[in-house]
């Protein structure tokens, strides 16, 4: 492949043994890798060649990766996957609440890495050129503009709370949902006490749309994170 | 430091009372003996200061209170004085041998309690040595080889896949490890939040390979909320569905049932394998413990799912089911008490 068709992925992480390993996936499958081993290179990096997608560690020396998903969201709406160890539930949930597509916890395999690289490229591509577009995957249609719902080609009828709350899933489909934003998005209230709600109208959801919570074909519950729907 | 002498002073005065109420009944002598059971009490409870000062009390209120005359620090009778030194003297000894005895308790305590983490401490070092050395010769050996010039194609792909597969096994070891470390440190805080159990088992069933049995999964309908930390009982699944692949018969079938007994969710994974081995239904749940068959695992698969339920406190228990195999449940608490604002417990 000539170098200008590979996608350019910047990758932020201070191990070099992890940095040797992603060099060597990323080069042989079509992607264009530069490396930064600090916050601070990282975002120098970010301002002066901005790459299609940000790989980014969440334990850097220098400074809370978190910061730097920060710093970019304010302009900018490329795809970012973060790394982390296992056991940063709360990290994890900060960074998709800050704006990353999605995450990866250490350690986990080149297969892995790529899926989730590919689907975060898929659904910004999908957000670019069909914003207002009928969502449709594995059976489901949403129509959000003539409110339409469909499983299987079967018009499905939702209450107002169980479509903002797919409306939700949807606009975001593929990238988990933390609680925190379901409740913000559909109930105008962030307190976690109101988590039942969200457990609920979800339940109404799922069994509407068919979903079999045991094998979903929709919804994916990420417990302790969110919710997302696959695209 | 102050309430022992004080408790020392109020044991007195108890004391005092007590032979007071039953001079009526009894010899003024006696008191001497509600005195001394008294000091036993006090230095068994409260040690050596609080009991020399018991002592003198008590010596004091004996002469106060029921020598002649009474209520004065006199004595007609000289052999009065030979009752308060003998009782002084007496009251300090068995203080003396109830501190010996108490302190010799503790430090037999104490080194049963040093002997038991030397014990576990020893089964950790060897049960862990020898889980990370087995992959770790396997993977030094295999990428040693690949170091080598002109491998034929297929023996990279085998070599590169070993130490994957032993990677992957150790990564498992060490997370165990982890888990029932920081279980057993008693800082787990839960992430209590009201689910439904069917999305957890959703979840846990999302992580669980493809395995040589039929996994048969019967949720009763219309459960409650249940008030738990998802992430963790999301494991508890894990762990308990790994041990039955352990045991299982090809083809055989696994059922994970969930049913509303009481108050109470009961989640179970029972297999058809050949059950657990008679009289370790505890024991089964102890760290490191493994069974014959089980070569390839940590022995904390159990032993982490016990942590957790436990930190729920809620049950876990394993039994051997009449038709064979064995039987893993555990209870799970409604979120009866979940509204707004509602207390995290």
């Amino acid at each position: 492949m000539p170098e200008a068709q590979k996608i350019s992925v910047l990758v932020i992480e201070d191990e070099p043994e992890i940095r040797m390993f992603l060099a060597a996936a990323l080069a042989s499958n079509g992607f264009n890798p530069a490396f930064a081993i600090t916050g601070r290179e990282g975002l120098t990096h970010l301002k002066s060649r901005v790459p299609e997608i940000l790989i980014l560690d969440l334990g850097l020396p220098d400074m809370d990766g978190l910061e730097i998903i920060k710093n970019l969201r304010a302009w900018s709406n490329i795809p970012v996957i973060v790394l982390s160890a296992r056991g940063q539930e709360k990290d994890k949930i900060a960074a998709l609440e800050l704006g990353a597509d999605d995450y990866l916890t250490k350690p986990f395999s080149t297969g892995e890495l790529l899926a989730r690289l590919k689907a975060a490229l898929r659904r910004a591509q999908q957000a670019v050129s069909q914003a207002s577009a009928v969502f449709e995957a594995n059976g489901l249609s949403f129509d959000a503009q003539n409110r339409i719902v469909k499983v299987d080609g079967n018009e499905i009828r939702l209450t107002p709370t169980e479509f903002r709350l797919l409306a939700l899933l949807v606009k975001h489909a593929g990238k988990i949902v933390t609680h925190k934003q379901m409740l913000q998005d559909v109930w105008g209230k962030s307190s976690a006490e109101n988590n039942h709600y969200l457990r609920i109208y979800t339940q109404h959801l799922r069994q509407k749309l068919g979903d079999d919570p045991l094998h979903p074909r929709f919804i994916i519950t990420a417990p302790g994170v969110g919710y997302k729907i696959l695209s | 430091m102050l309430s022992r002498y004080l408790g020392s002073i109020v044991v007195t005065v108890l004391a005092t009372l007590l032979a007071k109420t039953l001079s009526v009944v009894l010899n003024s002598t006696d008191a001497v003996m509600i005195y001394l059971a008294a000091s036993v009490f006090v230095a068994a409870r409260f040690g050596r200061g609080p009991s020399v000062v018991f002592s003198l009390l008590s010596c004091a209120s004996y002469n106060f209170f029921f020598v002649e005359p009474l209520y004065t620090f006199e004595m007609y009778n000289r052999s009065s004085w030979l009752t308060l030194l003998v009782m002084l003297i007496t009251s300090m000894v068995i203080s003396g041998q109830a501190i010996n005895l108490r302190r010799q308790e503790q430090l037999t305590r104490e080194s049963t309690i040093a002997a038991e983490n030397e014990r576990i401490r020893n089964l950790l070092l060897s049960s862990v040595s020898h889980d990370l050395r087995t992959p770790l010769a396997s993977i030094t050996g295999a990428s040693s080889s690949l170091m080598q010039d002109a491998l034929p194609e297929g023996t990279v792909k085998e070599l590169a896949r070993s130490i994957h597969q032993e990677t992957v096994r150790l990564s498992r070891i060490v997370s165990n490890l982890l888990d029932i470390t920081h279980i057993e440190s008693g800082t787990v805080t839960l992430n209590r939040q009201p689910y439904y159990i069917d999305e957890l088992i959703g979840a846990a069933l999302s992580q669980i390979p493809a395995a040589g049995y039929k996994l048969e999964t019967r949720v009763e309908k219309g459960l409650p909320l249940v008030y738990v930390d998802g992430l963790l009982i999301e494991q508890v699944l894990v762990n308990l569905l790994d041990n039955a692949a352990k045991y299982a018969p090809q083809n055989s079938v696994v059922a994970l049932n969930a049913r509303r007994s009481g108050d109470e969710i009961v989640v179970s994974v029972e297999d058809s394998g050949s059950g657990i081995p008679a009289g370790d239904e505890k024991k089964i749940f102890e760290k490191f413990y493994r069974s014959a068959r089980d070569k390839s695992g940590s022995g904390l698969g159990l032993a982490i799912c016990e942590g957790i339920v436990k930190a729920h406190q809620s049950r876990i228990w394993a039994e051997n089911r009449p038709e064979g195999g064995a039987r893993f449940s555990f209870t799970l608490p409604f979120a009866v008490n979940v509204s707004e604002g509602a207390p995290h417990a």
